[in-house]
């Protein structure tokens, strides 16, 4: 038995930030129910999961989230890190039986979730570069 | 014998049980919304194992125009017909480019990705054109002035597809003559209807000062082969299934498709001068609207529709025989268990009930997506459709029901 992260997202919401994000780089909003219908296709092939998008709240384990957030990037043109890290409600960590594939350390479990993949994204550039030397 | 040999250069065209057949091919009428809806639904396989949807967008035409010249179709012929079809004008700048300064595809996308190229089918035509493998190497939708295709020397191997017999059904019943058909009184007369829309020009010239491409009511048609609609739709939707995706997702985004085409293609012509002209001095109600557009319909070459009962603001029931989709899979595919397999009729249908009982077309909106998403394709108010009998399970034809 090892322990997965567990999150919670409104899905109101999270397609309320996408369409804030696409129209703050000026691309088209998409209507909600076209992407939930995408998620749910893109979803279940990069994943082998099937998640129903249309629901109020999905449930997402870490490798779901990070595979969230990479086809938001590859097909909705959004990067949507800050976005998933304020809405998204982490709960308590789920002991879960894990497959062969899976066995990892709860620690390590930790260190590659979804913050800590993402955390290269959140590093600030400096405003003004250093000349090289 | 050339087939665009006349003076207008115009194919020779063949109507039978409500299918437009050029060069033995049946051909479909569909504007550029559902045309990039249905390749960005295509195109979300992308990177799904041995299914490559690139390929099966570009090759799935390959494998026609190659019947075309096995029917004695000549270089010049295939030209005129893309510009005919309304795909846009191929040009050949030297024995490894080609270009089309217009074309269809490279119009319009619905991608909601980083913009990509998109000209898959013109690549196709030109494989099928000159034997040869073709790429797309620079396209209007990135910024290009024009689109681009580079030919490789590499031969191409693509089979065909069509490989099953299925006749067209020739008897089918007159309007509103059938066992089962409700008793309609109605003034639309379909015939006048038909006459009346055939002054449009729904097809693209081919010359140096054209576009080859087909602009009419606010939307820009192809007279697309009825084998690649259902060639690359079908064999995406298995695609989904074998990949473990529920058959109702599956299904939901090439249905959708049908209902984008209702609004956009369906709303537009309603909203058009040419139907104001010919068809609205007929309608007394919004049930004589539902009639005349099925008349129109009847030109697309999807089939011939026929309503079977139409309960206002209720229930509508429509018979489709030689519906395109349960032809073309029959042409492709064994029979299936399953009846639900006409997707763009199921929500083209779906879509000219919300034009009507739904929307009211007849205020003449704007046609925007944003009144697409606020109000057409809004829950409140919806419809549902099913497909009760379907060509592709052995049905005679297919039957769609439309209720609250």
């Amino acid at each position: 038995m090892i322990e997965k992260n567990l999150y919670t997202i409104n899905m109101g919401a999270l397609l309320y930030a996408l369409n804030t994000n696409r129209t703050k780089q000026g691309l088209i909003e998409i209507e909600h129910a076209l992407i939930a219908s995408k998620l749910g296709i893109l979803f279940a092939l990069k994943t082998n999961a099937y998640v129903n998008f249309k629901r109020e709240t999905i449930e997402l384990n870490d490798a779901q989230l990070i595979a969230l957030h990479e086809i938001f990037e590859q097909h909705f043109n959004a990067r949507m890190t800050e976005e998933i890290r304020a809405l998204v409600i982490i709960q308590e960590s789920q002991p879960e039986k894990a497959d062969i594939h899976q066995l990892v350390p709860s620690s390590r479990t930790r260190t590659t979730g979804f913050f800590s993949k993402i955390k290269g994204f959140l590093r600030m550039r400096p405003e003004v570069q250093e000349s090289p030397a | 014998m050339s087939h665009f040999g006349n003076i207008d250069k115009h194919p020779q065209i063949t109507t039978i049980g409500g299918h437009n057949v050029i060069g033995g091919l049946s051909h479909v009428y569909h504007c550029n919304y559902y045309n990039a809806y249905l390749q960005m639904t295509v195109l979300l396989t992308q990177g799904m194992g041995d299914h490559n949807p690139e390929r099966l967008l570009t090759d799935s035409v390959t494998a026609l125009v190659q019947l075309l010249k096995q029917r004695g179709y000549s270089e010049l012929d295939l030209l005129h017909e893309f510009a005919y079809c309304g795909f846009g004008m191929l040009q050949q700048l030297n024995d490894n480019t080609w270009e089309t300064p217009h074309s269809h595809y490279g119009k319009t996308s619905c991608l909601h990705s980083k913009p990509q190229k998109n000209c898959y089918f013109t690549s196709g035509y030109l494989q099928g054109l000159l034997e040869k493998r073709v790429e797309e190497t620079e396209c209007k939708l990135l910024g290009a002035p024009k689109d681009k295709f580079m030919v490789f020397d590499e031969a191409i191997k693509v089979e065909n597809y069509l490989t099953r017999t299925f006749e067209l059904q020739t008897t089918i019943p007159e309007r509103f003559a059938f066992e089962g058909c409700q008793d309609f009184s109605t003034r639309v007369d379909e015939e006048k209807i038909i006459a009346g829309l055939k002054t449009v020009p729904l097809y693209g010239q081919y010359g140096p000062d054209e576009t080859g491409l087909i602009e009419v009511f606010g939307a820009i048609l192809t007279n697309q082969f009825m084998g690649y609609y259902n060639r690359v739709s079908y064999e995406t939707y298995f695609a989904l299934r074998d990949a473990g995706v529920p058959a109702a997702d599956s299904k939901e985004m090439f249905i959708q498709a049908g209902h984008v085409c209702a609004f956009n293609t369906f709303g537009r012509i309603m909203n058009s001068p040419e139907w104001y002209n010919v068809v609205v001095a007929m309608c007394e109600t919004k049930e004589d609207w539902l009639h005349s557009m099925i008349a129109v319909i009847n030109m697309l070459g999807w089939g011939i529709y026929r309503v079977e009962k139409m309960d206002s603001e209720q229930e509508l029931i429509v018979r489709v025989y030689n519906s395109y989709e349960g032809v073309g899979f029959r042409r492709m595919y064994p029979p299936t268990d399953d009846k639900n397999m006409s997707f763009l009729a199921m929500g083209a249908t779906l879509g000219l009930v919300h034009l009507l009982w739904k929307v009211d077309i007849r205020n003449k909106p704007a046609l925007t997506p944003t009144f697409y998403v606020e109000q057409f394709n809004h829950p409140d108010n919806s419809y549902q459709v099913e497909q009760t009998h379907a060509i592709a399970a052995g049905d005679d034809y297919d039957r769609f029901i439309v209720s609250k």
